[in-house]
């Protein structure tokens, strides 16, 4: 069993309250029973919120992408012993691995890029999560290209220099309430764009029905 | 947490911003974990923060090329016009006609492959096949596949789509016309607003400027991602009227 800080973790707050979306408790029981196509499942639940929940963490994509996969590959080996602690908490059981990978390599990231990250390409079942998440940039790329100038200075102020309506209404001669609405509508855009490769995603993960 | 919390008092920005406390955070990502529509919103601040990051240097190239309003096709006719006047021809001067030609030109909707193992129906079958050729730019010989597709179900917005989209990129434009109408008449999908505008395109391409101002504002109404170049679009159809 892998001991480096990264299994699970404790219990955070309110996680009882928040019912998972699929049936998580047999998804880990059919892991546990040699079942290839749930492990796979196992990648399409939770590939992109680990991802999310590690790049918000650490800022950097191409390490959040390796860690994200290094953190369903460590989930899924321990499925595959029955090490998970907690019966029926696969989720907080995936959510505390994310982090603590995280966290590992915020605490040790000079001793990270020295280091070769592990190759998990080629044996973490289901999609392609590199693929994704490289399609996601690329739609997100295209999006933020054509929003106004105007529209992309907001964003710069608020994602990058971490600035409030208030200040950018100042720099830009604004109201607030302005900054707010156009914010709002360039980062609606930006959900249209992630959102597409997501439903591209989910026609080939499931049985596809209406729109193919 | 909750989504109307998530969602309110920007918090989702506070966290991809790392203002939140741990415990904060914590229970931001037990919640996004569950819920799609904020997970969504917490991918798109990620990945915008992200791509803004990478294309600072070039979206300001981006900036100049608009301020010029210069694109490739600009420079592509400057180039044009350097080399005819070398070659002995002479430029015209831009028609109405030219002009609605131009407004109505029509760039390649995105196609992103489907990674099935196999088709799970005749119908996606066709339209795999026939996306090949649309891939490569061969919209002609997508056409065949899409309409057969079509025929095999008619409630897919998606061919209905790109069949359309196939016709106009190959001058069909009334089969393009009758193709996004149907996509239209669909209802609500992914392809909505596209099949909207371009069917404003389509309509402009054959000169009915009416129907394409009708379709533009029809866009407008949907405040999607097409918004401002539909409302650029509308602007120059008025021009013209």
């Amino acid at each position: 069993m892998q001991d480096n800080g990264v299994i699970g973790g404790p219990e955070r707050p309110d996680e009882a309250s928040h019912p998972t979306v699929d049936a998580a408790p047999s998804l880990e029981r059919r892991i546990l029973s040699g079942d290839r196509s749930a492990e796979e499942a196992l990648v399409v639940r939770f590939g992109r919120p680990v991802f999310a929940l590690i790049l918000a963490r650490i800022g950097d994509v191409e390490a959040a992408r390796d860690l994200t996969q290094e953190a369903l590959l460590c989930v899924i080996r321990q499925l595959r012993q029955g090490c998970l602690e907690k019966p029926d908490r696969l989720e907080a059981y995936v959510r505390g691995t994310g982090r603590n990978l995280a966290n590992n390599h915020l605490r040790t990231q000079a001793r990270r890029r020295s280091a070769q990250p592990p190759d998990v390409s080629r044996v973490l079942p289901g999609p392609d999560v590199e693929l994704e998440i490289r399609e996601r940039l690329e739609q997100v790329g295209r999006a933020l290209q054509e929003l106004p100038s105007s529209d992309r200075q907001i964003l710069l102020g608020t994602l990058l220099d971490g600035q409030r309506p208030g200040e950018i209404a100042s720099r830009l001669g604004m109201k607030p309430e302005a900054i707010r609405q156009r914010k709002s509508r360039a980062l609606r855009k930006i959900r249209a764009a992630v959102r597409r490769v997501s439903r591209n995603a989910a026609a080939s993960h499931t049985v596809a029905e209406g729109d193919l | 947490m909750d989504c109307v919390r998530a969602q309110r008092d920007e918090l989702l920005e506070s966290y991809v911003l790392n203002r939140l406390s741990e415990y904060e955070r914590d229970e931001l990502e037990a919640h996004y974990f569950a819920c799609e529509a904020c997970l969504e919103r917490v991918e798109a601040l990620l990945l915008a923060r992200e791509g803004l990051a990478r294309q600072s240097e070039a979206l300001e190239a981006v900036e100049d090329r608009r301020a010029r309003p210069t694109g490739w096709l600009w420079l592509a006719a400057a180039a044009l016009v350097l080399a005819a006047v070398g070659g002995g021809l002479w430029w015209r001067a831009r028609e109405a006609s030219g002009a609605l030609a131009e407004i109505a030109r029509v760039e390649p909707p995105t196609y992103a492959p489907v990674r099935l193992r196999d088709p799970v129906d005749e119908a996606s079958a066709r339209f795999r096949e026939a996306m090949e050729h649309y891939s490569r730019g061969s919209y002609e010989s997508a056409v065949p596949g899409l309409e057969e597709a079509s025929r095999l179900d008619s409630q897919s917005p998606r061919i209905q789509f790109f069949l359309g989209a196939s016709y106009l990129l190959s001058d069909e434009v009334e089969a393009a016309i009758a193709s996004f109408a149907r996509a239209v008449a669909l209802g609500e999908s992914p392809y909505l607003e596209e099949a909207r505008f371009l069917l404003a395109k389509a309509h402009l391409k054959r000169g009915d400027l009416a129907s394409a101002r009708a379709e533009l504002e029809e866009t407008l109404r949907l405040e999607g991602e097409l918004e401002d170049e539909a409302r650029r679009l509308l602007e120059e159809v008025r021009a013209l009227e």
